[in-house]
């Protein structure tokens, strides 16, 4: 019975977020020179373990304010986590000191603003708030 | 006495118990060592498996980001379980964390090289391996548990183990060995011989031990008893002993034992008195050939056949002594090549043998041999002549039976003593002469014995008896009869010869023979002719083949037929009329005489009857045989038979011969005068013959007397019998006897009669004997061949 609830609970905000946000895409600024990004090195660079770039720059993450529904999205999506569950990744990680949680931004169009200003930005937005001075290089699609 | 401590059974039974216990402790110290290790391995296995599933989603973390703080702290951490000695933790490519425990050196890990590896998968891709855990395992530290757990068991076991052997041993010393050495004690003190028995120790009655105390009790006095009973056997087999000793010493007999050498190793003293055996042999190794037997050597081979053979021997043996001495020797074997001998002595049976031996082939009458003598004699005789011709010749009295019946016995044996004497007169010493019986004497004939010389000694023979003999003071005349047999020619054996001389004077005997007969065969066909007759005769008279023929009898002075004499013939079926001669002699030494006696009474009765009824007044003369009188013809019989017939006892006359008056004259006198007390008349037949005395006429109550042919027939030219029938018939008519004349052949004779006085006649001049119608007929002519004097 409590598995059932679970299951119903996860699909329910599974459907929230996709309706939420119905595509995600990862953005970079296009003299950064990279086109394409895998899925793993989406991973990689914004859960703090490889941020090297192919064209040698080290990528910025951005990350969308904690609470949103597109951050939540975009992890959902990336990594098939929850928000609690790449918060206490964190939570371990910060305090050794390795490795470091992307960047803060207070919205999109800030996180859009920031890839359109710094060469080495990457960040994740809904579809419909890119503009073209920015490149996608990874799509997350609504399930 | 008391068993060494380490022979007790309370010593096996504690090294028993003790072996037990360390080998069942070794067991179960080997298993729960085994199976400890076993679950204590597992235990830890499992405990760090767990261990490992806690520290896994911070293992993948640190490796995702390679962070070698986080790993450290890890590894620390997994450091702090006992039973782990080192932690590896590594990334991809490259080692983020080492911790081992301290106190282990590099060897130790390198020899407990027990590592356990868990792959650290990605948080983020369960696909992707990140890097690993290493964790080895503290073997020591599972040691030191296993051994712990292990101490723990075996102290456990082996204490409770301890303790059921003391309580094994304790129970063990109480209740079987304790009772066992007591009662051993007890059995020390007993004497069973004085009837002591076996005490049990308190506390055990009923149980195994008092069970062994009783089996104990029982065979002591088991063995007391055989040994008390082998005691008195003892005793006894020692007075036995004696006893045997003193009987085989003083016995009557001679007793020895010998070897099969005839040596002597035992002997009593009737031995040395009965064998007269040499004193002075008898002091160095005396053997049985020192005796001074008959026949030496005889001993020696008895004992060989009676060794080899086992069998007893028992035989007669003479010593050369005189007079001889027989002994008796019964040798018995007795193994091992000896054998056991009982002398007695026999010599007194010896002649008492003889003595009975010459008794019993002896004649005690006349002192000749008789027919065992015969029977020793003549196989003997004939085997030492091997074959040679002997005669025999077998002798009868005539008349014997006849002397013995009227003189007595005494007069018999006298005849018997006499012939005895004159036979041996007529014989040569080399000649045999012996008494079978009654008259019968044999003499074998050897030597050159034959037929010429046995009819000389025959001859000889019948001259000598024919010679009178005067006994009680009366001159008998009697005479004898020889049958001759020869052997081998006639009978090759005692039986044979003795046969054919029996055959060969029966021939001799029979009427007209010459009183000399050597065997022939053909008296064998002749005596079984007879015989064969005399069986035919038995049926003859039941088949009818009987006839009676009447020969007439005369009044010479009127002519007349006044009767007839009845006469016997046999119509035989095949031989036709069979002669009187013939056939009477046969029946007379038969009983068929009687039969065929009162056939003819029946018969000429009948026939008087028919007369009688004819009114013809004739009568009938029937001869009547010695045999017959008194018992065969009983005057009751002829009286009924006459009755029956309505006759007069008057027409029938009884014929009897003189022979009646030499058998029991009492009888044949009284018989004689029962039937004339009934009427009947009595003719005295064959008058002048045989032993004719004229003083048995007076004491005969007879009617009439018949002269016998024989003086008839000669009458005309013989004087003396001419003066005979004169005389005859003169006394007989001074008696009031009657008078018929026998054998009438001529008128010459009929006149003659008729001159003396004699009234009746009979003969052929009237009539043969003729069947009844013939006779008839003669009757019924009368006169007519009846010539006038």
């Amino acid at each position: 019975m409590l598995r059932n609830l679970f299951i119903a609970i996860f699909i329910l905000a599974v459907s929230a977020s996709s309706l939420l946000a119905e595509d995600m895409v990862v953005v970079v600024n296009p003299k950064n020179g990279v086109n394409k990004l895998t899925r793993e090195e989406v991973i990689d660079i914004f859960l703090g373990r490889n941020r090297q770039l192919s064209t040698g720059l080290t990528a910025l993450p951005l990350d969308l304010p904690g609470v949103s529904l597109e951050r939540e999205a975009f992890y959902l999506r990336l990594t098939g986590k929850s928000m609690s569950e790449i918060n206490a990744y964190w939570a371990r990680l910060i305090f050794s000191g390795r490795a470091s949680p992307p960047t803060q931004v207070r919205s999109q169009e800030e996180s859009m603003q920031m890839v359109i200003d710094n060469r080495s930005a990457i960040g994740y937005l809904e579809r419909s708030k890119i503009s073209s001075q920015v490149k996608v290089v990874f799509e997350l699609g609504a399930k | 006495m008391i068993n060494p401590f380490h022979k007790g059974i309370l010593f096996g039974s504690i090294i028993s118990a003790l072996g037990t216990v360390f080998i069942i402790v070794t067991i179960f110290v080997l298993i729960t060592a085994y199976t400890t290790a076993v679950d204590t391995q597992k235990y830890i296995a499992n405990h760090l498996e767990e261990l490992l599933d806690t520290v896994e989603s911070t293992a993948g973390v640190a490796c995702f980001v390679e962070d070698k703080q986080l790993a450290s702290e890890l590894a620390a951490g997994l450091l702090k379980n006992e039973g782990i000695a080192s932690v590896v933790v590594k990334a991809a490519n490259k080692e983020l964390a080492r911790a081992s425990r301290p106190g282990l050196n590099e060897t130790d890990l390198a020899d407990n090289a027990y590592p356990i590896t868990r792959i650290v998968k990605s948080p983020f891709s369960k696909d992707q391996v990140i890097g690993e855990i290493e964790i080895q395992q503290d073997l020591n530290a599972v040691h030191r548990q296993v051994t712990k757990k292990v101490y723990f068991t075996v102290s456990l076991l082996a204490a409770q183990l301890v303790i059921v052997a003391t309580a094994i041993v304790l129970i063990l010393y109480y209740i079987v060995v304790r009772p066992i050495r007591r009662l051993s004690g007890n059995l020390r003190k007993i004497n069973p011989a004085a009837g002591e028995k076996l005490q049990l120790p308190e506390g055990h009655e009923g149980n195994e031990i008092a069970g062994l105390a009783d089996d104990i009790n029982k065979l002591t006095e088991t063995l007391v008893n055989a040994l008390s009973n082998e005691k008195e056997l003892r005793v006894q087999r020692e007075v036995d002993e004696k006893k045997f000793r003193s009987i085989f010493e003083n016995a009557s007999s001679g007793i020895f034992i010998s070897d099969a050498e005839g040596r002597i190793l035992s002997f009593n003293r009737s031995f040395v008195k009965l064998t007269h055996f040499p004193a002075h042999e008898l002091s160095q190794a005396p053997k049985l050939a020192n005796i001074a037997w008959r026949r030496r050597g005889r001993l020696d081979e008895l004992i060989n056949v009676c060794i080899k053979d086992q069998a007893d021997q028992s035989f007669d043996m003479a010593l050369n002594v005189d007079p001889p001495i027989w002994l008796n020797v019964a040798l018995v074997a007795i193994g091992e090549n000896r054998v056991q001998g009982v002398i007695s002595d026999v010599t007194q049976n010896k002649l008492s043998e003889a003595t009975a031996m010459h008794l019993a082939v002896t004649d005690k009458l006349t002192g000749l041999s008789n027919r065992l003598g015969l029977e020793h004699y003549l196989p003997d005789v004939i085997r030492k002549n091997l074959g040679a011709p002997l005669v025999m010749l077998m002798v009868d009295i005539k008349g014997f039976r006849h002397l013995n019946e009227s003189m007595g016995l005494p007069a018999g044996d006298q005849m018997l003593k006499i012939v005895a004497t004159k036979l041996l007169s007529c014989l040569k010493k080399t000649d045999w002469l012996g008494r079978l019986g009654g008259d019968d004497f044999v003499i074998v004939l050897q030597g050159e014995a034959g037929r010429v010389i046995a009819e000389n000694v025959a001859l000889r023979i019948s001259d000598v008896l024919a010679k009178p003999v005067e006994i009680n003071g009366s001159s008998i005349v009697s005479g004898c009869s020889i049958g001759i047999s020869c052997y081998p020619a006639d009978g090759v054996d005692l039986h044979g010869l003795l046969r054919s001389a029996e055959f060969a004077l029966n021939y001799a005997k029979s009427a007209g023979k010459n009183d000399i007969q050597f065997f022939v065969p053909e008296m064998v066909a002749a005596a079984e002719q007879r015989h064969k007759l005399e069986s035919e005769l038995g049926h003859a008279v039941k088949n009818g083949e009987l006839r009676l023929y009447y020969q007439p009898i005369v009044d010479l002075n009127a002519g007349r037929i006044v009767g007839a004499e009845a006469l016997v013939r046999w119509q035989h079926p095949e031989r036709g009329l069979v002669p009187p001669d013939d056939f009477i002699p046969i029946a007379e030494e038969s009983d068929l005489i009687c039969d065929l006696g009162l056939w003819v009474v029946e018969t000429a009765c009948q026939q008087l009857a028919l007369w009688h009824a004819a009114g013809r007044n004739l009568y009938l003369s029937i001869n009547v045989s010695v045999r017959q009188i008194p018992d065969a013809l009983p005057a009751s019989l002829l009286k009924e038979t006459i009755a029956r017939y309505g006759i007069p006892a008057s027409s029938v006359a009884l014929e009897i011969t003189e022979g009646v008056m030499l058998s029991d004259i009492e009888k044949g006198i009284n018989w004689i005068k029962e039937l004339r007390n009934e009427g009947f008349r009595i003719y005295m037949d064959d008058f002048g013959t045989g032993y004719s005395s004229l003083s048995y006429l007076k004491r005969f109550p007879i009617n009439v007397v018949k002269i016998d042919k024989s003086f008839i027939r000669d009458m005309n030219e013989e004087t003396n019998d001419r003066v005979l029938v004169k005389a005859i018939t003169a006394m007989s008519q001074a008696l009031g006897l009657e008078v018929v004349a026998e054998g009438i052949e001529n008128e010459g004779q009929i006149a003659l009669l008729k001159e003396i006085g004699c009234r009746y006649g009979q003969g052929y001049y009237y009539s043969k004997p003729v069947p009844v119608t013939d006779f008839e007929r003669l009757e019924q002519r009368g006169l007519e061949f009846i010539v006038p004097a």
